[in-house]
């Protein structure tokens, strides 16, 4: 599949209809996605054929890019039903199987080495402190060859010293700076839009 | 919820010791098709928990699959049968309606639509207390990873005992 053709199909996705500020939902926009996980497929080949995990789904981006590029099994995790269930009508319009599950991935631990990848854009932790990095330590434990995350380009530093120190990473890697385009969403939202400068980074854990 | 995903989910409610596998109670059953695949099927076989993926099988309606892990020979051989019944049971049938339950406590945890809940109450929640013995202060509650970092050369798990 071709770029472009990915980012278009992503672009008519249904996104939060009621979107929660303290889960600091936002929609993770196609342009975003599909570079995402093209990406992670052309670089690195952590899709195609591999089982993935969306770690805080929303309502599916990353999970359907990831079917969309021929992952062999999709899961996402929400907390937030309504999402879920946006996310359902999102796999069922492309025809891809994507399985959800409704939890708290901070607190839920998952057996085993079956995820091969975790691909996710976490809360930046502008709410709720810390939520960034939690996830990004859940994502370490369960991911067994790859992660692939979005963070503030400010906390590129802690970051770094985080993953590799505390969070198991064998490796930690800026693989581009992005902007992330969000538009007014909250009433708290004085600009029309902004852009915020994010870091897609790719992590590999040390085996076990 | 396909039995791929059933087969890493456990009960984390606090204190729990063997919360997985979970039992399926099956309420509605679905069985969809999906591209067959032989490499990936062998590359995950060695990571699934057999025994929990064959009884999960069962609760759904599925029993072909061997109740003893197949060795390597059945694996690598080029006869697609035993392959094609992991992947019927792996990656085609769906849990729709239902529960998941947890093997120790029986909390149940409800599937609608496809989707388990797996949401933890307050009180199921588990807390971990540290206590930094290096400056005597009172036990802390971890508030965050960078909490739990700091103090990890004298962490102790006390969740049984938390109240």
């Amino acid at each position: 599949m071709k770029l472009k053709q990915l980012e278009g199909l992503l672009g008519d996705l249904q996104q939060f209809s009621n979107p929660k500020v303290e889960l600091e939902q936002y929609p993770t926009g196609p342009h975003i996605a599909s570079r995402m996980l093209f990406t992670a497929e052309n670089s690195y080949g952590d899709i195609t054929d591999k089982v993935v995990a969306d770690f805080g789904c929303g309502c599916g981006t990353l999970s359907a890019a990831a079917a969309l590029l021929d992952a062999a099994c999709v899961i996402g995790f929400d907390i937030d039903p309504q999402s879920l269930e946006t996310a359902t009508l999102n796999a069922e319009e492309l025809e891809v199987e994507i399985d959800f599950v409704q939890c708290d991935v901070t607190k839920l631990e998952l057996k085993g080495q079956v995820v091969g990848t975790v691909v996710m854009n976490p809360p930046f932790g502008t709410r709720k402190k810390g939520a960034d990095m939690e996830f990004l330590s859940a994502a370490m434990k369960v991911a067994s060859q790859a992660v692939y995350s979005l963070h503030k380009t400010s906390t590129r530093e802690h970051i770094k010293r985080a993953a590799l120190r505390d969070f198991n990473a064998k490796s930690a890697e800026v693989i581009c700076e992005l902007r992330y385009d969000l538009p007014k969403l909250y009433k708290f939202h004085k600009r029309k839009e902004v852009d915020i400068a994010v870091d897609l980074w790719r992590f590999e854990p040390r085996q076990n | 919820m396909r039995l791929i995903t059933h087969n890493m989910l456990s009960c984390n409610i606090k204190g729990v010791k063997n919360g997985f596998p979970l039992k399926i109670e099956a309420e509605k059953v679905i069985e969809k098709e999906v591209d067959f695949n032989p490499d990936f099927l062998r590359h995950m076989f060695a990571k699934i928990e057999w025994k929990a993926l064959v009884e999960a099988a069962r609760s759904m309606g599925y029993a072909e699959l061997p109740e003893d892990s197949p060795d390597a020979t059945v694996i690598e051989s080029a006869d697609e049968t035993f392959l094609r019944k992991l992947h019927h049971a792996l990656l085609e049938l769906h849990l729709e309606e239902g529960a998941l339950v947890c093997p120790e406590t029986g909390r149940k945890f409800p599937v609608n639509k496809g989707i388990p809940n797996m949401l933890l109450h307050e009180d199921e929640v588990k807390q971990t207390v540290c206590i930094d013995l290096r400056k005597g202060n009172e036990p802390t509650r971890i508030r965050s990873p960078k909490d739990r970092v700091l103090m990890q050369d004298v962490c102790i798990d006390l969740s049984l005992q938390v109240p």
